[in-house]
């Protein structure tokens, strides 16, 4: 049976786990107040040695492998300390673990521009909207200029223009 | 049952059974305790209807019940009754399984009141103690006190998102509602509380002639003709200024009520009034609204919701 999303139970266990990670994409999106649809939980996580640490205890207990491969491979550290981008698969639906997103903007360089939200149970770091439009932009593939627009609506309305 | 629908249970009761009968229990009494504190001493003996209200402040009582139930010439009938919490009906499953006949109560439905007394249904609820208030002012007050006091995640006097309130104060509302869904699964209980607060029964809905479909709700999100219903009949309270705070409505977030103080009305604006429905590109800026009226948790919780049903219409999720 395919797994029932649930991407505050990710949100959970990751920060039960002390990872330290960013909400970014569409879920990040969601929960600034745009009306989207995503099907996978993406985050941006610190490659720091003792973070990829604690973020493997956090995918064991999440149960998650790869989902690119067929033989359902778990991911391994020196996966994880790549700025490419990690497609798992965990109990609670799509996980993806994002080095670096944009134009080569990883963790610490995005974290000034995070904000934390609190969603009763867990205290999350959100990219912001104004960062999340400029790393679509920047990003430049067709699903991502397609989302430009409700992000920025989205933004406008957060303002109140 | 819900704890509000208890009365009806309560009334019912007394009218099989005097109160002052030795035979009567009442476990929030501090008369009563004593008297059980030796329940099989006290319960053995008994013959006829006995009747153990509050039964939940004594879980204990059900494996000596099970003993009693199951005597041979059946002495006694018992009428237990007790707020429907998820471990009261474990422990009654568990120890009484075969022996009872469980019978949930919840608010008056518009096939008890009648379609004559629709109006009265929709503006004060089902709860007896809102129903049956001696006036308007009364079933008000109630219902502003039940809105207030359970906190069903929206209910805030402000309208707004109560982050002041503690943590535990929300599971117990939020584990009241589900005691209460799980209670009375034939009745409705939409995800918002003016549902609740204007008595939308799944009877009521379905008696009423602007329904266009009978459809029995087992939970999940109504259709959207079920919302018109839902928000006409709000719109209709809250010009009445009947519903006592302003609620908002989880799902399609549509329907609100406002609060009936003048002053708040006078300066409250419809949340799209004035104001473009669609950016220049095609986006749907009451979208955004509405998922900006909830909060991050909320909106976390819209989206999986939207990807549950979405799984689950592509059969991807056995539920």
């Amino acid at each position: 049976m395919k797994p029932k999303t649930d991407f505050q139970e990710i949100l959970e266990v990751l920060a039960a786990h002390r990872v330290d990670f960013i909400v970014v994409s569409g879920v990040s999106a969601v929960l600034q107040g745009a009306p989207i649809a995503t099907f996978d939980l993406d985050i941006v996580h610190s490659r720091d040695p003792a973070n990829i640490e604690r973020l493997m205890g956090a995918l064991k207990g999440l149960g998650t492998h790869d989902r690119c491969d067929a033989r359902k491979l778990e991911p391994a550290p020196t996966h994880l300390a790549s700025p490419g981008h990690q497609l798992l698969l965990t109990t609670y639906g799509p996980l993806d673990l994002l080095g670096e997103i944009g134009a080569g903007s990883g963790y610490e360089t995005l974290l000034g521009e995070a904000e934390e939200m609190d969603l009763s149970k867990v205290r999350v770091k959100v990219l912001g909207l104004s960062a999340l439009i400029r790393t679509k932009e920047e990003a430049g593939r067709v699903k991502d200029k397609a989302m430009l627009p409700v992000l920025r609506g989205t933004l406008a309305e957060r303002r109140g223009e | 049952m819900p704890v509000q629908a208890r009365h009806r249970v309560l009334g019912l009761a007394r009218e099989l059974l005097s109160e002052e009968s030795v035979n009567y229990f009442d476990l929030e009494d501090t008369a009563s305790l004593p008297r059980l504190e030796e329940p099989m001493t006290a319960l053995r003996p008994l013959r006829g209807l006995v009747v153990i209200d509050e039964v939940q402040r004594r879980p204990d009582l059900f494996p000596i019940l099970r003993v009693l139930v199951d005597r041979r010439d059946s002495p006694a009938r018992f009428l237990i009754l007790g707020s429907a919490s998820g471990d009261l009906l474990r422990q009654t499953s568990e120890s009484l399984a075969g022996r009872m006949e469980r019978v949930t109560m919840g608010g008056f439905t518009l096939e008890e009141v009648g379609i004559d007394a629709e109006q009265q249904l929709w503006l004060r609820g089902g709860f007896p103690l809102s129903y049956l208030a001696a006036g308007e002012k009364d079933s008000l007050a109630w219902r502003k006190n039940f809105v207030h006091d359970e906190a069903f995640f929206l209910g805030h006097p402000s309208g707004g998102r109560d982050r002041s309130h503690p943590a535990p104060r929300r599971q117990a509302a939020g584990d009241r509602m589900h005691a209460c869904r799980r209670a009375a699964p034939d009745a409705f209980h939409p995800k918002c509380t003016s549902g609740l607060g204007i008595g939308a029964g799944h009877h009521s809905l379905s008696g009423s002639q602007a329904l266009p479909h009978r459809r029995k709700w087992r939970g999940g999100a109504l259709s959207g003709s079920c919302w018109a219903v839902v928000r006409h009949r709000v719109a209709f309270m809250t010009r009445g200024g009947h519903i006592p705070h302003r609620l908002s409505c989880r799902g399609r977030g549509e329907a609100s009520a406002m609060n009936n103080s003048d002053a708040e009305r006078a300066t409250q604006t419809e949340p799209n009034q004035g104001k473009p429905t669609h950016s220049p590109e095609g986006i749907d800026l009451t979208l955004i609204r509405w998922m900006l009226s909830l909060t991050p948790e909320e909106r976390l919780e819209v989206l999986q919701s939207t990807v549950q049903s979405i799984q689950r219409l592509r059969g991807e999720t056995e539920d």
